[in-house]
C-alpha cells in the first residue's frame, strides 16, 4: 500500500516535471578509470538503460522492471535477479538525467560503479535517498547491484520481509560463531577440531615484500607489500595450531564486525566475515575471517572454508572487495 | 591374614565400593556435564598475583602490587569467581551496576600486574577499553600514571554509568573537579569473569535449581492496536526485525488473550509474562541446551520456573512466530539484555490442545545462551 502510494506519487512528480522532455531517460557516463573503449562504452549503455528502465517502470506504476531484449542482454542471470529482489523490496528511480562516474577496476576484469543517486520508494523520508553500486563483467554486462549504505539503514528498508526463522538460524550461526572463538580462547583443539570438516578449504594469507628487481618502475613506485595465499588441509592447520596453543600460555581472540550472509541457493549454507583481532603472550594481529559454515545437521554444524587475510598491506587497509566472501567459492 | 579373611574384605570392599558408586552416580548425573571451576581468566590472575595464598575469598594486601590499595576475592559455589582491587564501596557497587564495577575492579588489578604504563595502555588497547583522565587517556598528556586515576576514585564527588549502546561510560568527578571516564566495550565476555562456556554451565545450573515464581506482568501502556487476525495487541517495540516485537495479545473486549483457538499469540503472552500464573500449573518445559559443552544433557523445568527466572534478569522480552511444522506451532522468544549486550533464545514447539488441556503437559524446547550482540555489523548480509 505504501509503494503504491509512493509509486502514484513519484509517478505524478515525474509527468509534471517531464511535460516537455523524457526525463525518464538517465544518460550515464564513465569520465575515468576504463581505458578499453569497447568495454566502456558496453558499460555505459549497459548503465543507462538500467536507470532509464527503473524510472519508467516508476511512472508506468509496474510491480516489475521489464526491458526489451537489447536490454535484457546487457544483465547477467545474477544480474537481472539482483535487479529483481532489489525491486521486490523497494521500488525505486534515478532522480538526476545524467551521471558521471568513474569506474573502478576490480579483480578478473569486473567493473565497479560507484555513487549512483538513487530514490528507495518504499523508505521512510529519512532513508530513502541512497546511493547505488553496479558491477559490470568484463562484458559490460550488469553481474550485480548493491545499496552502498550503511547496513543499520539498510536494515531499516529490508527489516519487514525478514522471517522470524530466518533471525533464529542467524543468531544460531552468531552463537556458533562465539563459541568457535571461545574454542581459541580455551586452547580447545578438541572442539575445533570437530567444528572443521574434513576436507575443510583453509586459506591463509601473508603479507610478503615484492622483488623489487622484478618489477617495472611503475609497480615498483606503488606498491612494496603483495599477499601470498597458501592452502592447507584440515591436519596441517590442527598440527600448527597445536603448537601455537603450546607456546602461547595466553590467548584471547576477539571478533568484530561479524557479517553473515546466506547462500543464494542453499538455505544451509552461511558466509561469515569478521574482523579477527588475535591477542596471544607471543603475537598479535588483526586480519579478516571468512568461515563457510555448513548448518545442515544444526546440532552439528561445520566449518567447510575458513580463509585469513591481513587487514592492511601497502600501508592501506585491505578494500573490502577484496576481502572472500561466500559468492567467491562455489558449492 | 588367611584366605578366607582376605577373601571376606574384598567382599566387604566390593560392598563398599558399590555403595559408593550408588551414592556417586546420582551426583555425577545431576551434574549432567557440569564442574564447576574457578573461572580461567580469574586462575590466571591468581597465578600471577606476586604472593602465595591468595585466599578464596576475603580481603587481603599485595604490597607488591600496591602499598595503598587492599584487594579481594569473592567466591560462589566454593570457588573464587572474582579477583579486584577494592575501589569502591559495598553501597556503591550495588547501587550502580554490580558487574561493571566488579569488571574495573578487576581491570585494575590486571593492570597493576603490568609493569609499565605503556603495557597498561597495550592492554586497555586489548579490551577496547578507554581510561580518559581529564580529556586524556592512559599514557599521554598528563595522564602519565594509572595511580592519577586513582586519586579521582579516592575522593569522589559525583559519579554516573551511561549504558544502553555498545560502550559503556562510566564517569567521575573528584571534589576538585578533575573528571575521569572508563569507556568500556559493552561486551558480556569482557564484562563477566566468565568465557561463554563457564557462564552457560553456571546458567543451566541455576535453571535447574531454580524455584522462581512467574509474575503477571501486562504493558503499562493501553495503546490498542488491531491485528491482522481479528485481536487487539499492546507492544509495538522490535528487535532487529518487524517481526519479532514485544507485543501482548488482548482478545476483542480487551481481556488478556488465553485461548488455545489462537495458540501462537496465547503463546507469546506466556513468553512475554503476562498470562495469569495459574493457567500456566500443568505446563512443562523439555529443555535441550545448545551450549560449548555439548555434555550438557536435557533438562526438564516447570515453564513458570524458567519464566520466573527470566523475569527476575533484567532482559527486554520479545517474541515471534516461527511457523507452524505439521500440527506443531513453534514460537520463539529473545531474551535481550540492553546493558551487557547478549541474547538468550527460546524456541518452543507444541500442540494448541496442550494450551488447555487441563493435564501436565510438557512442550519441547530449545535454549541458545549468551549469543553476543555488540559485535554484529550485519546479520542480514546480501550479496
Amino acid at each position: 500500500m505504501r509503494i503504491q502510494h509512493f509509486l502514484f506519487t513519484a509517478a505524478l512528480a515525474l509527468f509534471t516535471v517531464t511535460a516537455h522532455a523524457q526525463l525518464d531517460v538517465v544518460r550515464f557516463n564513465i569520465e575515468d578509470g576504463i581505458s578499453d573503449a569497447t568495454l566502456k562504452a558496453e558499460i555505459e549503455k549497459s548503465a543507462s538503460t538500467l536507470l532509464s528502465a527503473l524510472n519508467s517502470t516508476v511512472i508506468a506504476g509496474k510491480s516489475k522492471v521489464k526491458l526489451e531484449k537489447e536490454g535484457e542482454l546487457m544483465f547477467t542471470k545474477d544480474g537481472r535477479k539482483c535487479l529483481d529482489d532489489m525491486w521486490a523490496t523497494s521500488a525505486m528511480m534515478c532522480p538526476v538525467s545524467q551521471v558521471t562516474e568513474k569506474g573502478i577496476s576490480m579483480q578478473n576484469g569486473v567493473v565497479q560503479v560507484r555513487n549512483i543517486p538513487i530514490t528507495m520508494l518504499a523508505a521512510d523520508d529519512d532513508n530513502c535517498e541512497q546511493e547505488l553500486v553496479l558491477c559490470f563483467n568484463q562484458k559490460g554486462q550488469i553481474d550485480n547491484i548493491m545499496v552502498a549504505l550503511d547496513e543499520h539503514r539498510y536494515l531499516d528498508v529490508i527489516n519487514a520481509q525478514i522471517s522470524v526463522k530466518d533471525f533464529h538460524r542467524r543468531q544460531a550461526i552468531i552463537d556458533f560463531v562465539e563459541n568457535f572463538r571461545t574454542a581459541y580462547n580455551r586452547k580447545d583443539i578438541d572442539y575445533i577440531n570437530n567444528v572443521f570438516s574434513d576436507n575443510a578449504l583453509i586459506i591463509t594469507g601473508k603479507v610478503v615484500k615484492i622483488d623489487k628487481k622484478r618489477q617495472d618502475l611503475t609497480a615498483q613506485s606503488l606498491n612494496t607489500e603483495q599477499i601470498q595465499y597458501q592452502k592447507s588441509t584440515k591436519e596441517e592447520y590442527i598440527n600448527n595450531l597445536k603448537k601455537c596453543f603450546k607456546n602461547n600460555s595466553y590467548i584471547n581472540l576477539i571478533f568484530d564486525e561479524i557479517e553473515v550472509m546466506r547462500h543464494p541457493k542453499r538455505d544451509d549454507i552461511f558466509g561469515v566475515t569478521l574482523k579477527q583481532h588475535w591477542n596471544s603472550s607471543n603475537y598479535s594481529d588483526v586480519g579478516y575471517l571468512f568461515l563457510m559454515i555448513n548448518f545442515e545437521d544444526e546440532m552439528n554444524p561445520s566449518i567447510q572454508v575458513r580463509t585469513w587475510q591481513p587487514d592492511k598491506y601497502n600501508g592501506k587497509p585491505l578494500p573490502r572487495e577484496e576481502v572472500f566472501s561466500l559468492d567467491m567459492f562455489s558449492i | 591374614m588367611d584366605s578366607q579373611a582376605f577373601e571376606t574384605m574384598i567382599k566387604e570392599l566390593r560392598y563398599i565400593f558399590s555403595l559408593l558408586l550408588l551414592v556417586l552416580t546420582p551426583v555425577v548425573w545431576s551434574q549432567d556435564g557440569i564442574e564447576i571451576k574457578t573461572p580461567e581468566r580469574i586462575a590466571r590472575m591468581v597465578e600471577s598475583m606476586p604472593m602465595d595464598n591468595v585466599p578464596l575469598a576475603g580481603q587481603f594486601q599485595c604490597t607488591a602490587l600496591s602499598s595503598t590499595i587492599m584487594f579481594y576475592t569473592e567466591a560462589k559455589d566454593g570457588v573464587t569467581v572474582q579477583l579486584g582491587a577494592k575501589l569502591f564501596s559495598q553501597s556503591m557497587r550495588q547501587s550502580y551496576d554490580p558487574v561493571i564495577m566488579s569488571f574495573v575492579e578487576r581491570l585494575w588489578v590486571e593492570l597493576l600486574l603490568r609493569k609499565t604504563t605503556a603495557s597498561q595502555a597495550s592492554l586497555l588497547k586489548e579490551y577496547g577499553v578507554r581510561i580518559v583522565l581529564s580529556g586524556y587517556p592512559l599514557g599521554s598528556g598528563s595522564f602519565k600514571q594509572l595511580s592519577q586515576a586513582l586519586d579521582v576514585i579516592n575522593s569522589l564527588s559525583s559519579v554516573s554509568i551511561t549504558t544502553g549502546g555498545n560502550e559503556i561510560d562510566l564517569f567521575m568527578r573528584d571534589t576538585a573537579g578533575t573528571t575521569l571516564h572508563i569507556y568500556i566495550p559493552a561486551s558480556r565476555d569482557l564484562l563477566f569473569p566468565y568465557d561463554k562456556k563457564e557462564h552457560e554451565e553456571r546458567l543451566i545450573l541455576e535453571l535447574t535449581k531454580t524455584d522462581a515464581k512467574y509474575r503477571q506482568t501486562l504493558p503499562e501502556t493501553t495503546d490498542f492496536r488491531n491485528t491482522a487476525n481479528g485481536l487487539l495487541a499492546v507492544g509495538g517495540d522490535h528487535y532487529m526485525i518487524d517481526s519479532l516485537s514485544n507485543d501482548v495479545f488482548y482478545d476483542k473486549n480487551r481481556v488478556i488473550l488465553y485461548n488455545a483457538d489462537y495458540p501462537e499469540e496465547t503463546m507469546r503472552n506466556i513468553l512475554m509474562g503476562a498470562a495469569k500464573p495459574d493457567r500456566l500449573a500443568g505446563l512443562f518445559l523439555d529443555v535441550t541446551p545448545h551450549t560449548y559443552n555439548r555434555n550438557i544433557g536435557k533438562f526438564r523445568i516447570p515453564l513458570t520456573s524458567l519464566m520466573g527466572y527470566i523475569q527476575q534478569q533484567g532482559f527486554s522480552l520479545y517474541t515471534g512466530d516461527l511457523g507452524r511444522n505439521g500440527n506443531r506451532c513453534q514460537c520463539l522468544l529473545i531474551m535481550y539484555h540492553p546493558i551487557y549486550n547478549y541474547l538468550h533464545m527460546l524456541s518452543v514447539s507444541f500442540i494448541s490442545g496442550q494450551l488447555d488441556s487441563g493435564s501436565e503437559e510438557t512442550i519441547k524446547a530449545d535454549l541458545s545462551t549468551f549469543i553476543p550482540q555488540h559485535n554484529i555489523k550485519n546479520l542480514f548480509q546480501e550479496k
